[in-house]
């Protein structure tokens, strides 16, 4: 400190603006770079994250975490349903991030159908669940329609995004993974769903006992209900899925958001104890996650589950409004189904 | 308050403009005042203890000056009681009688079973409902007692005031805002550097006046700090947690590079606190000691703890080595003083069996170092090695390095049965190495990298190639915008707490 050199306070407070103004050029010109880098990537989450927000008009979305990503194989969906789908599913994330995402698209276009996919510990509280929405950073400045969501990270983060560079933190080696020579082919994708082919490896974790120390989430309980009654309000046909897992679920965690999802009257498939895959080491890659194989299976059978579901609705519609044609004879139907 | 939390990037900048603009008489409240929010920012209801071994200390540090005899030494022994007694009863109790119900089958009640942990957890709910409610704030709701943030530190800064009273190198404080004030600095409050009566008291009774060159160093030496802290330290606790939180399930490569990556976090997490306490010192105009001088480029483990947490180092040497003898003593009576101070130290760190092997190993070392020191000499001699060539300082510092981490093992391990486990599997060394992402591998080694070129620097070209110090005022406001911007673009900016806040 002695070696310092001294110097007058007005200089020093003129030194002083002399380095914030270098401060925001650098971070201008690094926000711009890293921002640049991020929208060229041509593979990796960011790239699907990005494809889901602003490009994609599949009237099929899937949304929820790794578990969506890597279980709703979306060709096979294409090919029943006769549209387009897209697997919005992301590692690590919850409902609060596929509530950010569905708002973004809705601003675009409104999808047909959505298949929501939910775990055991959705609407416990994590910080991960938090810290994990630093993904829809990038996107806060053009789509405003998330700000809610990533308010939720910190009472701080309208201070943060002053800066161009921190929406990209951390990002940037794998913004060079996602631009590099071969990016594309590197990992299996196919429109949003990620095949797993390792073999069976445990996580070795005890889930009963990791949830009985977790609380629930207020924010993910509201969300929860929020992203359900938006699909209704768009008129969106949605799916609340739970998709299977190598050991049985523990019903005492699961209660409260089927409840949730029984009192908001949508259509809910539980896989969790689905006979032919539980327990089923050839189905899985880990307790959490099916294989290639396993997901196929699982999908074939969603979709026949759905295609069942969607027969029964229309029969029940025609029924309804042959009842009502019964009760008002005189009033001509609007359409008429085949 | 954490030093990398936004809150601080408030606090500090009023806190300092305040003390600025006030009257000098009146910055000592401001300081108090500041030191008490910063503190109770972690859990209010604990500023009481602080609160009580301040009064008890203060008039203690009276007491022994104005009486003589056995009566002082009374006066000392109380306070040292009443301050070892929290530190015991927080820290230690549950340890001990763990330990006492497991050897002799009893079941004596820990300290969620005793009556005062209900009062201490109702009355802390309370006042933190309360003040959530009012404020706004996130002030934890307990379900069980915690250890107060900080105490193993302010006990030992309230300790050495006492006994420096008591030998008389220091008068007692009898302004008891000061008093409160040594021990509630808010920079060093909870995670040092343990200062002593004669560095500190003194500074707290001279006018500073704002001098800008003195702010700006200051300011560089805490944006250092941070950098340490949220690029290299919180980056590598990400791998470290991973592995070190399930051993069973990684090789031996894995909890190899897991334990290096330890070494490197746990110097860069505490001596980056150190730094930002120390910077946060000098803006205002106070000096506190140094706590760290590069530990990793030393060629012994005794150097190493030359270097190493300095302050408490020599706090142990003040008050526990010297009055055991020192060196000033019989071999063998030596060792055991060495030994006794490393197991010492290593129970300061924490309640657990690890921390006292970890102590107990550095002390092994230490022995070892010195019985170990002429035959080393007359080998080399022997086989013609020069001990001040570059080859062989650089192998110094790497054997010195490796048994450092070594020792980690045990501080970083959950318990003993995993600290073994780790060793184990180390020297079998089989099983491919957990990579986690490429992302994650490659702001790791950048971290390492940049903080081995600072070190390399520092130590062998003093005064050379300097950047955030350099003479040209341009250069030292160029390198603290790209080390702010490096921060903001690869800091962990959610990382957590720093290691030393849990001892």
């Amino acid at each position: 400190m002695e070696n310092q050199p001294k110097i007058n306070t007005s200089k020093g407070f003129f030194r002083f603006l002399i380095f914030l103004m270098l401060v925001a050029l650098l971070d201008f010109f690094c926000g711009k770079t890293l921002q640049f880098l991020y929208y060229k990537q041509k593979s990796g989450y960011d790239y699907r994250a990005s494809y889901a927000i602003d490009s994609t008009n599949a009237p099929g979305l899937i949304f929820g975490s790794s578990r969506a990503s890597h279980h709703y194989v979306a060709n096979m969906l294409a090919d029943s349903f006769g549209v387009a789908f897209y697997n919005v599913g992301r590692d690590g994330q919850s409902i609060l991030y596929d509530y950010a995402v569905l708002q973004t698209i809705l601003k675009r276009y409104t999808p047909k159908l959505i298949l929501l996919d939910y775990q055991d510990e959705e609407l416990f509280y994590f910080s991960d669940s938090y810290a994990r929405l630093s993904s829809l950073l990038p996107y806060a400045k053009t789509h405003p329609a998330i700000n809610h969501t990533i308010q939720m990270r910190s009472s701080f983060e309208k201070l943060k995004m002053i800066s161009r560079v921190y929406p990209y933190n951390s990002l940037f080696f794998s913004m060079l993974g996602g631009i590099s020579f071969g990016a594309r082919g590197r990992v299996e994708e196919v429109n949003g769903y990620l095949p797993l082919d390792n073999p069976f490896h445990s996580l070795n974790a005890d889930q009963n006992k990791f949830l009985s120390t977790k609380e629930p989430d207020s924010n993910k309980i509201k969300t929860f209900d929020a992203f359900i009654d938006l699909c209704k309000k768009k008129g969106i046909e949605l799916y609340v899925i739970m998709s299977p897992y190598y050991e049985p679920v523990n019903v005492k965690f699961t209660q409260p958001i089927d409840k949730l999802i029984h009192d908001a009257g949508v259509p809910h498939f539980d896989y969790s104890r689905f006979p032919g895959l539980v327990g089923n080491m050839n189905y899985f890659s880990d307790e959490k996650h099916l294989n290639r194989k396993g997901s196929e299976l699982f999908t074939r059978d969603l979709i026949s589950r759905i295609s069942a579901h969607r027969h029964i609705a229309e029969v029940d519609q025609n029924l309804q409004s042959a009842a009502s044609q019964t009760s008002h004879p005189g009033k001509v139907p609007a359409s008429k189904s085949n | 308050m954490l030093f990398n939390s936004i809150a601080f990037l408030f606090f500090f900048p009023i806190v300092t403009i305040l003390y600025f603009l006030l009257p000098y008489r009146f910055r000592w409240m401001l300081l108090l005042i500041a030191s008490f929010v910063f503190y109770i920012a972690f859990l209010p209801v604990y500023c009481l203890i602080l609160l009580v071994t301040i009064v008890v200390d203060y008039f203690a540090g009276i007491l022994i000056a104005r009486t003589t005899g056995h009566k002082r030494t009374l006066y000392l022994i109380l306070s040292l009681i009443t301050n070892i007694g929290f530190l015991c009863f927080f820290k230690y109790y549950d340890f001990f009688i763990n330990n006492f119900n497991s050897w002799f089958s009893i079941h004596l009640p820990l300290m969620k079973e005793l009556w005062i942990s209900g009062v201490i957890i109702h009355w802390n709910n309370t006042v933190n409902h309360f003040l959530n409610g009012l404020l706004g704030t996130d002030l934890a709701i307990l379900r069980d007692i915690v250890l107060p943030i900080g105490l193993s530190f302010h006990t030992f800064q309230a300790m050495s005031y006492t006994i420096e009273v008591y030998r008389k190198k220091q008068k007692p404080e009898y302004h008891f805002g000061i008093y409160a004030l040594y021990v509630m600095f808010y920079p060093q409050l909870v995670a040092g550097p343990i200062e002593r009566p004669q560095n500190m008291l003194h500074q707290f009774y001279e006018k500073h006046d704002f001098d800008i060159s003195r702010v700006s160093y200051g300011l560089r030496v805490m944006l250092f700090g941070l950098f340490k802290k949220v690029v290299i330290a919180d980056r590598l606790a990400i791998y470290v947690n991973a592995v070190y939180g399930t051993p069973a399930h990684h090789s031996g490569a894995s909890l190899a590079l897991a334990t290096v990556f330890f070494a490197i976090q746990i110097y860069c997490d505490f001596s980056a606190y150190s730094e930002i306490a120390i910077g946060a010192a000098i803006v205002m105009g106070y000096k506190l000691m140094t706590n760290f001088r590069r530990p990793y480029m030393s060629g012994t483990i005794s150097e190493f703890w030359r270097r190493w947490h300095i302050s408490l180092s020599s706090w142990f040497t003040d008050y526990l080595y010297i009055p055991l003898g020192g060196s000033r003593v019989a071999v063998p009576r030596l060792f055991f003083n060495l030994f006794l101070v490393f197991l010492i130290s290593g129970f300061w760190h924490g309640a657990n069996w690890t921390f006292i092997a970890w102590g107990g190993i550095n002390g092994l070392y230490l022995v070892l170092g010195r019985l170990m020191a002429k035959p080393r000499k007359k080998w080399n001699n022997l086989l013609g090695i020069n001990e001040s060539s570059g080859w062989y300082q650089a192998f110094q510092i790497f054997t010195t390095f490796v048994l450092a981490c070594l020792a980690w093992i045990f501080f970083r391990a959950a318990s003993m049965s995993d600290a073994l486990l780790i060793i184990r599997r180390i020297f079998t060394f089989k099983g491919p190495l957990f990579t986690d992402t490429f992302s994650m591998m490659a702001y790791a080694f950048f971290g390492i990298g940049f903080l081995l070129l600072y070190e390399i620097k520092s130590e062998f070209f003093p005064g050379k190639f300097t950047l955030l110090n350099n003479r040209h005022w341009l250069v030292r406001q160029v390198s603290c915008a790209v080390l702010l911007i490096l921060i903001l673009s690869i800091g962990v900016l959610d990382g957590g707490q720093f290691i030393y806040f849990q001892f």
